[in-house]
């Protein structure tokens, strides 16, 4: 089945099984492997990519439906001021993820900080639920999200 | 996006299309025999391996324990790999799959430790110093109980997988391993070639507890075996539910203790038994009786002791080796059994410890002469001081006695005191010739060669910091390589904080020697440098007077809790945590490490174990972090050791007894099972009214 869709603002066309998952097709067409796959669950957060703006885990997208649609990869996204709203943040409080949650870990917290207010810890801890890992301590990462926060808004990306 | 981050690849990172896909068929039954095995026509390019393919050894060795890379026809445990499909894809290999026919019969299934029969007993540790009979007669008090904790599973984030290639006769293994020289050797047994035709590459990996230590040798020769038959390249990756099951998780134990204590309440004399359950292959076995065993008794003054550890063999997936195997459990029941005897002679937890502690090395239950003197009581204090100990302990014990009420939540405070041993017990040490070479080249850069993995980025970044200042080269200058087994000197397995303490000891002796000659040599310098135990380790358990491990870290820990009556859910309100861990090479990393830990152990003491269900598969993904966000506060107290010494498994060993502790306060029950989830906790609080009630109606 032949599919269109843009990807990284480009836009590509695959010839694949329909229900091909929209990571193999990302890391086995594209060769973008910076988005990672492990649990194939929708569990671990490390196939994340946004789809027309939203984090959706890419393991749970069967390619057919995709078509015509705007997909962002880690890749896409690094370089924009938003992606470094985040990357400058995770350096000041010290808790940059590791290369396999990384992708994951930037467009959840993206999305996160993309509101009208601040996060609170809560919705925090509720987002490293959903990225199990184990290398990053607690207390770091919710400071390095809300100095993410603060970055964005200090960019006035809020009153846009 | 991080420069380094591009380079960075983990085992799914190596397939690529062409590759041979393998496939493994496990068994669907907990014990029984394979009668029949039915296989296709199979089409160009597949294929299937059974137990009798295997070239050459057909188990894999880890020190003295042995098992086998595929079911002999004797079905031992659910899940446990009866063949390999290998082709060119996922879904050709389901198509295969299906056609498969395999029949067995199935046999009676052992998978709990209660009533475990002669058989079963797989091998067996005991001690015994002193006359109990003699102390039970003089005994004011005597306490028996029984404690159990559940089969823990392990959790990476990252995949287990390997890939094998081959080119000019010679195997190239890509494999996500904690021991990189254990899966050459297992693969040159396994296919009957010399080690010199292996060279096995370590990808990037996240933080691993164990579960790819032995376990990665397994799926390695998988792929070396189907590449030897089809020269061409393979991938064997394990999918995440099999990886949770499979990979060795945290032993299950029954753990009963009997103490007498004076009319004072100190200790007269300790009776204890462990049991626990090692699966269908005992894996590691030695050193986790040793662990068990050393660690059974904790840190209080015991002169008159016995123990009594036995590895049971059931149908269990195999456990082993998970971080702070043995010492999870001694700890977790010895802590809880301690906060009873306190009880039991009237006295509050922390006074009895305190009075209990033993002061000097030689008082411990495994003593020896040591010129360092303890903290222990420093320790306990320090934490007791920090959280307010004595004052809500005497607060929420008399509101939890009050209560009859549902209404509001309940709150309690919990203590534990422990210590971990670092590295393996003398024995692995001495037999293995552990090395590491360091390499200062011309333009004045550094590389690190060992084959010790990181457990973390932390681990790399306080070896490049280490080497760096005694070299005086900017970290950023250093590089470990850990790549390849023929570039690298065998460094031992990546576990029990051997990194921390051996691997770093030689990264520091290498670095000195370097030093020395740097001005008088022309560069590059080379120097390579082999573990050596120290003299005064030595561990003869039948004994029980001597030093095990190289250098042993001592922990303190004080949990504050706030549980629900009603959905009996828990919030932790703050965690303090102590250690005495030696030399502190970078403070703010071991704070993390320590951090990450404490979360863990908390998820680990509180979530439901999965259930254990190949067919089924219906075990969640847990998570590895709970969602509740709790301040923890850290202190390491100055240290007279100069040698670094292990962290990383402190906090598994406190977290669960102070917990529990500080639960059982709030809901006034006595826990004695681990984990502390709601339906385990109401489970034993119904048990407990039970007994309460038979008790009165007697
Ligand atoms: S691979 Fe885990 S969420 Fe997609
Ligand atoms: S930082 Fe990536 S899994 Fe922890």
């Amino acid at each position: 089945m032949k599919i269109d869709f843009i990807l990284n603002r480009k836009d590509v066309k695959v010839d694949c099984p329909p229900e091909k998952r929209l990571i193999d097709v990302i890391r086995e067409d594209f060769k973008l492997m910076m988005t990672k796959n492990s649990c194939y669950r929708g569990e671990c957060g490390s196939c994340i990519v946004q789809i027309e703006g939203a984090p959706v885990p890419a393991c749970q997208v069967p390619i057919f439906s995709i078509r015509n649609k705007q997909i962002l990869t880690i890749e896409g996204f690094s370089g924009t001021e938003k992606y470094l709203d985040i990357i400058t943040a995770f350096k000041e409080a010290n808790c940059m993820p590791c290369p396999f949650c990384f992708a994951g870990k930037v467009f959840s917290v993206d999305s996160l900080i993309d509101g009208r207010r601040s996060p609170s810890t809560t919705e925090i801890m509720s987002l490293l639920s959903e990225h199990p890992c184990e290398c990053t301590p607690t207390s770091r990462f919710i400071e390095g999200v809300k100095i993410a926060y603060q970055n964005r808004e200090i960019r006035g990306e809020l009153l846009k | 996006m991080p420069e380094a981050y591009k380079d960075k690849r983990f085992i799914t990172d190596y397939y690529s299309a062409g590759m041979t896909v393998i496939k493994i068929l496990r068994a669907p039954v907990q014990r029984g025999t394979i009668t029949s095995v039915y296989i296709p026509n199979l089409p160009e390019g597949t294929g299937v391996i059974q137990y009798k393919d295997i070239p050459a050894e057909k188990e894999i060795s880890v020190f003295e324990n042995k098992i086998p890379l595929l079911c002999d026809g004797n079905i031992r445990y659910e899940g446990e790999p009866i063949l390999l499909l290998y082709g060119k894809d996922e879904r050709e290999l389901q198509i295969l799959e299906s056609e498969i026919k395999i029949e067995y019969e199935t046999d009676y299934t052992i998978l709990s430790l209660e009533n475990y029969s002669q058989e079963q007993i797989n091998k067996e540790l005991n001690f015994s110093r002193g006359n109990i009979d003699k102390a039970i007669d003089k005994a004011e008090t005597i306490l028996e109980q029984q404690f159990t904790t559940s089969r823990q599973n392990n959790y990476d984030i990252d995949p287990q997988g390997a890939a094998a290639f081959y080119s000019k006769k010679k195997f190239e293994i890509v494999c996500a391993t904690q021991w990189p020289f254990n899966v050459r050797d297992n693969i040159a047994e396994c296919l009957d070639i010399p080690k010199k035709q292996i060279s096995v590459n370590v990808p990037s990996m996240g933080k691993n507890h164990g579960g790819k230590l032995w376990y990665a040798a397994i799926i390695a020769c998988y792929t070396a075996i189907v590449t030897s038959i089809t020269k061409k390249p393979s991938i064997c990756l394990i999918p995440k539910t099999d990886a949770i099951l499979f990979t060795p998780g945290r032993a299950a134990s029954i753990i009963n203790h009997k103490t007498a204590l004076d009319n004072e309440g100190k200790i007269l004399s300790r009776e204890i038994e462990i049991l626990f359950n090692s699966g269908a292959y005992p894996i590691l076995t030695d050193e986790i009786l040793n662990r068990i065993c050393f660690s059974a008794a904790g840190v209080y003054s015991t002169q008159i002791l016995r123990i009594t550890v036995k590895s049971i063999k059931t149908n269990a997936p195999p456990c082993g080796s998970l971080t702070g195997m043995g010492f999870y459990q001694s700890f977790f029941a010895g802590e809880m059994h301690c906060n009873s005897l306190a009880e039991a002679a009237e006295i509050g937890p922390l006074e009895w410890r305190l009075q209990n502690l033993a002061t000097k090395q030689i008082n411990l239950p495994f003593g020896w002469e040591s010129k360092r003197p303890m903290q222990l009581k420093t320790l306990l204090t320090t934490v007791a001081d920090k959280s307010d100990f004595r004052r809500k302990y005497s607060s929420y014990k008399l509101t939890a006695k009050k209560q009859n009420n549902l209404y509001g939540k309940k709150r309690g405070i919990g203590l534990a005191l422990c210590c971990q041993g670092n590295g393996f017990t003398g024995k692995v040490e001495q037999n293995g010739r552990y090395s590491v070479s360091v390499r200062l080249e011309m333009d004045g850069s550094l590389i690190i060669y060992t084959s010790a993995i990181p457990d973390n980025m932390h681990t790399a970044e306080l070896w490049c910091n280490l080497a760096g200042n005694i070299l005086e080269i900017d970290s950023e200058n250093v590089r470990i390589e850990t790549a390849d087994t023929e570039l690298v000197p065998d460094s031992g397995p990546s576990l029990y904080s051997r990194n921390i303490t051996v691997i770093t000891q030689l990264i520091e002796r290498c670095c000195n020697a370097i030093k020395k000659s740097r001005f008088r040599r022309p560069l590059p310098i080379e120097i390579k440098r082999t573990y050596r135990t120290p003299a005064t380790t030595g561990w003869e358990p039948e004994s029980f007077n001597c030093k095990p491990f190289s250098t042993i870290s001592w922990g303190a820990v004080a949990v504050e809790t706030e549980t629900d009556p009603i959905t009996l859910m828990t919030d932790i309100r703050g965690i303090w945590f102590a250690a005495d861990c030696g030399k502190i090479i970078n403070e703010e990393t071991a704070k993390a490490e320590v951090e990450n830990e404490i979360y863990r152990s908390v998820m680990n003491s509180m979530v439901k174990p999965p259930v254990f269900s190949y067919l089924k598969q219906n075990i969640p993904l847990t998570p590895v972090k709970s969602s509740i966000f709790f301040p923890v506060d850290i202190e390491f107290i100055k240290s007279r050791e100069t040698k670094p010494g292990g962290i990383g498994e402190l906090p598994d060993s406190l977290i669960p007894a102070a917990l529990s502790e500080a639960i059982s306060m709030a809901l006034n029950t006595e826990i004695k099972n681990l984990p502390s989830n709601p339906k385990s906790l109401f489970r034993q609080i119904e048990h407990r009214k039970k007994v309460e009630a038979e008790n009165n109606e007697d």
